[in-house]
């Protein structure tokens, strides 16, 4: 029998094994494949999913954790981890922003595993923090409006207009990549 | 225009459209749209194997294990009196042969406590010295209340401490284990700290306690200099000490530095303690006995086993999913 979001939390909260596997079990690979977006670097990509669950018992211990939206709020917790990552590890002479960008330019995917990635991943780093999650959370991780609203603790209508505004960045970004390719 | 409602919703259901496998032209969407599809090389991503998610699931569940609270069921007491005395006399024979057989077990575990405590003066590399972690380990596993928990675990750190000090005054070198075992008694304590309502009397307990033992490894660290396990644990000692005192001093911000998933400015505390799982080194961060100003050392880093960016030695027993050590950060699926 499928438990509800809400009852699988709470058995969770009792300490319940089968709610607590259902979980990881759920969402592992999810936030390994969203680090994985974000970072670009399998390892790293580990490291944040799995601190995520830790994070989760944290506040579940501390009665803190989400009571619902709990996809939202696992991605909003990788989300934050991955950029501690890099604030954690600043180039001392790039910002953070820059940072992420240098990061994801330095990983060997730009070599082996295709132009194509590296080059939309590097856009995607140069949106503004809350447009990266909007389209992450919504056109790859398909979470509802609701649900990203939820993740980047926002109303559902900035969620529009984040989304409309990050796509208004990527084509000017990946225009000027590539000499104007883009519609 | 691109903040209009209108212009919002006609995007959004676009996208929606587009989400959904339909890709026929949206008019003057396209060119929007077609940055959303430049995006499409980012949705091929790995996949976490079996056996390393297995692995994965399989360390959540033991960290789960150990620091949800145990769900405590409460059982209606009987206070033993002449009735109950009354009650055993007429008890049936299976009744008093059970009786008897735990009356014969409870003597022999009274036989095994003297050999425990014995065990207690031991020290690293000696024949009972297993014994004596296994039994704190034991008394830590019996118990469910978070101050007790965090009492016995203040008494364990000093335990180390304690041991530290008496093989430099035997000027035998310190073994790993020891500073190891110290920080995970003091990242337990913390962190069980963090998710208390009021957390200020253990606080008050391990500051009291990390100053203490502070001196005892001052002492020992006079007869042996230069000795990298009594810097490493006056070094824990330090920064267990700094969050401690953070706590008592705002107690909001302690939670959030040890709890809270959005921002992580130290390391974070590892409420686990898995004995055979320890860390086979750790990282030396001070090459000296630590400064006497604790609190502004407290994103340095208190090793330990968990994950994401910082400073964290694994284990080389634990699982392949395990934090590596990467960029002087460390993590792993758990």
């Amino acid at each position: 029998m499928q438990l509800s979001e809400a009852e699988l939390l709470f058995r969770a909260r009792q300490s319940e094994e089968q709610a607590l596997g259902e979980i990881y079990d759920t969402y592992c690979s999810r936030l390994y494949g969203y680090a994985y977006r974000l970072s670009g670097d399998e390892h790293l990509a580990r490291d944040l999913a799995a601190d995520t669950f830790y994070r989760f018992l944290l506040a579940l211990r501390a009665g803190s954790g989400p009571r619902d939206h709990l996809a939202a709020y696992l991605y909003r917790t990788t989300y934050h981890l991955f950029i501690d990552h890099y604030r954690r590890h600043p180039r001392a002479d790039l910002s953070l922003e820059e940072s992420l960008i240098a990061g994801i330019s330095n990983m060997d995917e730009t070599v082996d595993a295709g132009e194509n990635q590296a080059q939309a991943r590097l856009a995607l780093m140069q949106l503004t923090p809350e447009q990266r999650q909007v389209i992450i959370l919504k056109y790859f991780e398909g979470l509802s409006n609701e649900e990203v609203a939820v993740a980047i603790e926002k109303p559902v209508g900035a969620v529009k207009s984040l989304q409309a505004r990050a796509l208004a960045s990527l084509r000017r970004i990946l225009n000027k990549d590539n000499e104007g390719i883009l519609p | 225009m691109i903040d209009s409602p209108d212009f919002l919703d006609q995007l959004d259901q676009a996208i929606t459209r587009r989400l959904a496998g339909n890709h026929g032209s949206e008019g003057e969407l396209d060119s929007l749209l077609a940055a959303l599809d430049a995006l499409e090389a980012l949705r091929t991503a790995p996949r976490l194997d079996e056996k390393t998610q297995s692995q994965g699931r399989q360390v959540f569940l033991a960290q789960a294990n150990r620091i949800l609270p145990p769900i405590v069921h409460e059982r209606k007491g009987r206070k033993f009196g002449i009735s109950n005395l009354k009650e055993f006399f007429v008890m049936n024979s299976f009744s008093r042969v059970t009786l008897i057989v735990l009356m014969v077990m409870l003597f022999a575990l009274s036989s095994l406590s003297g050999v425990v405590f014995a065990a207690q003066k031991s020290l690293p590399a000696q024949p009972l010295y297993g014994l004596k972690l296994a039994s704190e380990d034991i008394r830590l596993s019996l118990t469910t209340d978070p101050a007790t928990e965090i009492a016995l675990l203040t008494e364990f750190a000093s335990h180390r401490t304690q041991e530290m000090a008496q093989l430099a005054t035997a000027h035998r070198p310190i073994p790993p284990e020891l500073p190891e075992r110290l920080v995970l008694h003091l990242n337990n304590a913390l962190m069980i700290a963090a998710g208390m309502s009021d957390p200020r009397p253990s606080l008050d307990q391990i500051l009291q306690m990390t100053e203490a033992q502070d001196k005892v490894l001052t002492e020992a660290y006079l007869g042996m200099p230069n000795d990298p396990g009594l810097e490493q644990a006056g070094q824990y000692l330090t920064i267990a000490h700094g969050l401690a005192e953070l706590g008592l001093n705002d107690p909001a911000q302690f939670r959030n530095q040890i709890l809270s998933p959005t921002t992580s400015p130290m390391p974070t505390m590892i409420p686990t303690m898995m004995p055979t799982m320890m860390p086979s080194s750790m990282p030396t961060i001070m090459p000296t006995m630590m400064p006497t100003s604790m609190s502004t050392m407290m994103p340095a880093a208190i090793p330990t086993m968990m994950p994401t960016s910082m400073p964290t030695m694994m284990p080389p027993t634990m699982p392949t999913m395990m934090p590596t050590m990467r960029g002087g950060g460390g993590g792993g699926m758990p």
